[in-house]
């Protein structure tokens, strides 16, 4: 697939769309809803410029604004293109530190001077025991992630004996992540099983010059070629709340959707000490949510998962995300930093009454 | 292999040496001087030994956390963080 050229946008148009949210919900209902059609690049830009306080009453919500209408919006297309169903995951850091790319949001590149101290390779034994405690808390996909700018040949074998074992002595699916693959990288983890391998844009092209200086935009794009065209599926998605614009989220989101990805994680910024972004304020919760809302409403058929950051961003507003548009959590711990309980959020689930992907009575 | 058990996160702000666990001044997080470094821990784990200040080798897996001083030679009890 050729590399994306920013999607294109006409300001006339997107102006009108702002100018009147009513009628913008309405035809992207229309679309996602009645036709089962994707948006246009101009109704997600116009979605991402939207105020999100300005008020849009409804007879079900007379003092609602347009997030509130957004968000329903949202929950209603995730459950038509998708599922009731939440898919739950957990990840573990293979390989902490010592990265050596510049990714300016990241505690484990050995460009900046973080509190992540590198260690070595997790063995078979830490890893099998980490997917083991995973899926018992309900987890039914395990991913492993290395801090790397692509695997070696060493890596490269620990990876296809953690998914050997992982597969052999659990139930879930195994996921990859390892940064930039050759093809022939990508044909041997196929073979070995890895049923998804992750690997995020990050941001939007226009972007990314701010994320990153050791690796450009285009080369992660041909990393997610590589995974689709050896029959993996493509797990791909971004952080957002690094000092981009609504448009340039919005533009991520149309990137993203060019590969029509099995699953999109949504990080959310979590401002590292020693990082160059270690000084941006976290993103607010009802802005968490409109990026929630405007991916769900982008992707309609994506595994829509939060993931890093949600704790600092969304703060209590955790379900209100489930009930805008998404349908998948990271639970327990992240690669470096701590999450809620997985036991907080499977009770969140409960609360709601919505239901887990391929697992029953976990409380 | 190192993958402690259950333990209490708010515990981890508890000094046992002079060493912040969160940042690695002197202090203990929570007290004066280190209100900041108690939040941090309720998301982070602990990074610096409170014995004697070392950087800890940490590795975090989904429901643990090893956080381990090599010159005070093996797992903290009270730095594990979150199970």
């Amino acid at each position: 697939m050729p590399i994306a050229t920013t999607p294109s946008r006409d300001d006339a148009a997107v102006a009108a769309y702002v100018a009147d949210p009513a009628k913008l919900l309405t035809l992207c209902e229309e679309s996602l809803i009645d036709r089962r059609e994707t948006l246009t690049a101009d109704m997600a830009y116009a979605l991402a410029d939207l105020d999100i306080d300005a008020a849009l009453p409804s007879e079900e919500r007379p003092e609602g604004t347009v997030l509130d209408a957004m968000l329903d919006l949202a929950h209603r297309v995730r459950v038509l293109w998708t599922s009731e169903e939440v898919a739950l995951e957990s990840i573990v850091s293979g390989k902490t530190g010592g990265c050596p790319e510049d990714c300016t949001f990241c505690s484990q590149s050995s460009a900046f001077e973080t509190l992540v101290k590198p260690q070595p390779l997790l063995t078979e034994a830490e890893v099998l025991q980490a997917a083991a405690s995973a899926e018992a808390q309900g987890a039914t996909e395990f991913c492993i992630v290395y801090a790397v700018r692509g695997p070696d040949e060493r890596l490269m074998e620990n990876i296809l004996a953690l998914t050997a074992i992982v597969h052999e002595k659990t139930e879930m699916h195994v996921a990859v992540s390892a940064g930039i693959l050759t093809a022939d990288q990508a044909k041997r983890l196929k073979a070995a099983g890895v049923i998804k391998y992750n690997h995020n844009l990050e941001a939007s092209r226009s972007f990314f010059p701010n994320v990153a200086s050791t690796h450009t935009w285009e080369e992660r794009w041909e990393t997610l070629n590589l995974i689709r065209d050896h029959g993996m599926e493509v797990c791909t998605g971004g952080i957002v709340g690094m000092g981009e614009t609504p448009a340039q989220r919005a533009e991520l989101a149309l990137e993203l959707a060019e590969f029509r990805p099995t699953e999109t994680p949504l990080n959310f910024l979590n401002p590292r000490p020693g990082t160059p972004m270690a000084d941006r304020e976290p993103m607010q919760p009802r802005e968490a949510l409109h990026a929630i809302a405007l991916f769900r409403l982008v992707l309609p058929w994506t595994l829509l998962r939060l993931a890093g950051g949600r704790e600092i961003a969304l703060k209590d507003l955790q379900s209100a995300g489930l009930l805008g548009g998404v349908n998948g959590l990271i639970i327990g711990n992240y690669l470096t930093t701590l999450g809620r309980t997985p036991q907080q959020d499977v009770q969140m689930l409960k609360d709601l009454d919505i239901p887990v992907r391929g697992v029953q009575d976990l409380l | 292999m190192s993958q402690p058990g259950p333990a209490d996160a708010g515990a981890s702000a508890e000094a046992l040496g002079p060493w912040c666990a969160a940042c690695g001044e002197v202090g203990t997080a929570g007290k004066a001087g280190h209100e900041r470094c108690a939040a941090a821990l309720e998301l982070d784990t602990p990074r610096f030994c409170t014995r004697c200040g070392r950087r800890l080798d940490v590795q975090v897996y989904p429901t643990s956390v090893s956080a381990t001083c090599r010159r005070c030679d093996g797992v903290h009890p009270r730095d594990r963080g979150r199970a």
